[in-house]
């Protein structure tokens, strides 16, 4: 009784939810929170890459890209090539998982602000690729990009446009990022993950193959970003490289790291937030209308100055995100304790 | 046969050559000690033998087999374990976590055994074992390092600058668990600045420096050693 109301009543309110929102808000809300589904997967996958290994990589949205491409390619008037989603998708996924593995191997023994800027130049030659790959041969569509992509079709049922079905096509690949997610970080590999996180020289000791399973953290976290690429082409109908720019990775990370880093339900909440509060500030303009008979401030500029503000105060008030894991908490709130510990120590040791 | 034998070992990394020429023997059972000043190429020595950083030249044997084909995650499993320089841990994790990974490479049945040997060792990992490492005081995260270090039941234990930031006594104490872990027949390589210490527990010691073994004898003769004294005891 107890479980199924733990399972069940979360699963009811997750049936019902696109059709409240559309009731309350209208559809462009239930689209938007597609989209946050979108953003949910890709900071999963991320959170593999930068919360479990440790690994910064500020060119995540290149593999997103990848995956999109890809989909595009094999699934629209372009090459002429219209082959199914359920084919399409896992490919897109590999893909992104070979070039995630390509971004891996050169980059294994840089660490933290190296390898940043190393991934951050990926994911700008994969954009920049994009965007020339039209020539001689037209390959990419350049920056015009790619148009009528075939939407997601389920034997002779299309998805079309209905926000409705995507919604639900979504959830069901959150749910599964989510249990992956769960099941890798508690497995052998999650452990490895964390160990060389903390310690590389030490995780090495210990019979880690380092070299390996940081191989296989940006082949994992990759394919996740490939997967919800495929799944962002088929929703939109169109890519273009305008979608993959900086500011996605940037976004991205903002959401791991808002939410706490490595702790699934903290990136989850953080993908939430950060993908629809940006939607919401779009209604202070007309509030200020309505308000003062007049835009003072341009919602678009308030937006961003909004953002950097919130950022900046959650990484004072609450440096591990606002939904840390249990153990990172732990460790803050624990640190007041440790001098007095390190004294009683020294006497105790003499016992 | 001798359980380490490191043979004309020479090792550089970023242009340095930080060992030239080392030899160094071991009999199962035995603890040595490897004792020389900041930069001598003690650390370097160990951290080749364990596969972490590339050696140039020389031969390391185990039981007399040459492990240089051997990839490092692997030699955990020929028995080599070792308690690294600043005791490495995994400080996000709890000391348990820390525990269980030593025995990372290991499947069989007894690792519930040997954790609770660590605790019975170390008592005060077991008020602390759901606290993360990174939390705990010098000397106790060195007493995790020692137990994740024994979780992978080694043959062969390095220790590199066990007493590194430790308060005297908590070296004292330290030095206390590993005459313990040396009394169960356990090999032990100790790396040391603290020759005094370190010598006053082994049975042989090696004195080197600027990547040569210098002086190898019993560790008695050593510490009376006019030479060793005036250079490593400060008298």
């Amino acid at each position: 009784m107890k479980t199924l109301a733990k399972y069940a009543i979360p699963a009811a309110i997750l049936c019902i939810l696109p059709f409240l929102i559309d009731a309350a808000f209208g559809k462009t809300w239930v689209r938007i929170v597609d989209f946050a589904l979108l953003y949910v997967m890709l900071a999963l996958g991320l959170n593999i890459v930068v919360g479990f290994a440790g690994l910064l990589d500020l060119g995540y949205v290149a593999f997103f890209a990848v995956g999109a491409y890809l989909y595009a390619l094999l699934a629209s008037p372009h090459f002429g090539l219209h082959l199914p989603f359920w084919l399409v998708l896992p490919l897109g996924a590999f893909a992104a998982g070979l070039f995630g593995i390509l971004l891996g191997a050169p980059t294994l023994r840089l660490r933290g602000d190296y390898l940043a800027i190393v991934t951050l130049g990926f994911g700008e030659i994969i954009r920049i690729f994009l965007n020339n790959l039209n020539a001689p041969y037209n390959i990419t569509g350049g920056p015009q990009g790619i148009d009528l992509i075939d939407p997601v079709r389920l034997g002779p049922w299309s998805f079309g446009h209905s926000v409705y079905a995507y919604y639900f096509l979504f959830l069901f690949f959150v749910l599964f990022t989510a249990f992956v997610s769960t099941r890798l970080q508690h497995s052998r590999i999650g452990r490895a993950w964390i160990a060389i996180r903390e310690d590389e020289i030490a995780a090495e000791a210990m019979g880690i193959d380092t070299r390996n399973v940081k191989l296989l953290a940006f082949a994992m976290g990759a394919s996740f970003g490939g997967l919800s690429g495929g799944l962002f082409a088929g929703f939109e109908g169109f890519v273009s490289p305008e979608s993959f720019n900086l500011m996605e990775s940037v976004m991205i990370l903002c959401m791991v790291v808002l939410g706490g880093m490595g702790h699934i339900r903290g990136v989850i909440f953080g993908a939430i937030l950060l993908s629809v509060l940006p939607e919401a500030l779009r209604y202070v303009g007309p509030l200020q209308q309505s308000v003062f008979g007049r835009i003072y401030i341009d919602p678009s500029s308030l937006r961003m100055l909004l953002f950097g503000l919130a950022l900046i105060l959650v990484m004072l008030m609450r440096p591990a995100g606002l939904w840390p894991s249990p153990t990172r908490k732990r460790e803050l709130s624990a640190k007041g304790e440790t001098a007095r510990h390190e004294n009683t120590n020294v006497y105790d040791a003499g016992r | 046969m001798s359980l380490l034998e490191v043979k004309d070992l020479h090792v550089s990394y970023d242009g340095i050559k930080a060992v030239r020429g080392l030899d160094i023997t071991l009999a199962e059972g035995e603890i040595v000690s490897l004792v020389g000043s900041n930069g001598a190429g003690k650390s370097t020595t160990l951290r080749a033998i364990c596969g972490i950083t590339p050696f140039q030249s020389g031969k390391i044997l185990i039981e007399g087999r040459d492990i240089r084909s051997i990839p490092p995650h692997l030699l955990v499993r020929e028995g080599i374990s070792l308690v690294p320089e600043g005791r490495g841990l995994f400080g996000r994790s709890t000391v348990e976590e820390n525990l269980m990974m030593g025995a990372y490479s290991r499947r069989d049945a007894e690792i519930g055994k040997d954790l609770e040997k660590v605790y019975s060792l170390f008592p005060r990992l077991l008020e602390r074992r759901k606290q993360p490492a990174g939390t705990l005081s010098g000397g106790e995260q060195q007493m995790v390092s020692l137990g994740r270090a024994l979780m992978s039941r080694p043959r062969l234990l390095f220790l590199d600058e066990p007493s590194m930031g430790l308060a005297p006594i908590m070296v004292q104490k330290i030095f206390e668990i590993i005459r313990t872990i040396a009394s169960t027949g356990m090999t032990i390589l100790l790396v040391e600045q603290n020759a005094k210490v370190a010598l006053s527990l082994c049975s042989r010691g090696y004195v080197m420096e600027s990547g040569k073994i210098i002086l190898s004898d019993s560790a008695s003769s050593l510490l009376a050693n006019p030479q060793v004294k005036a250079a490593y005891l400060g008298q």
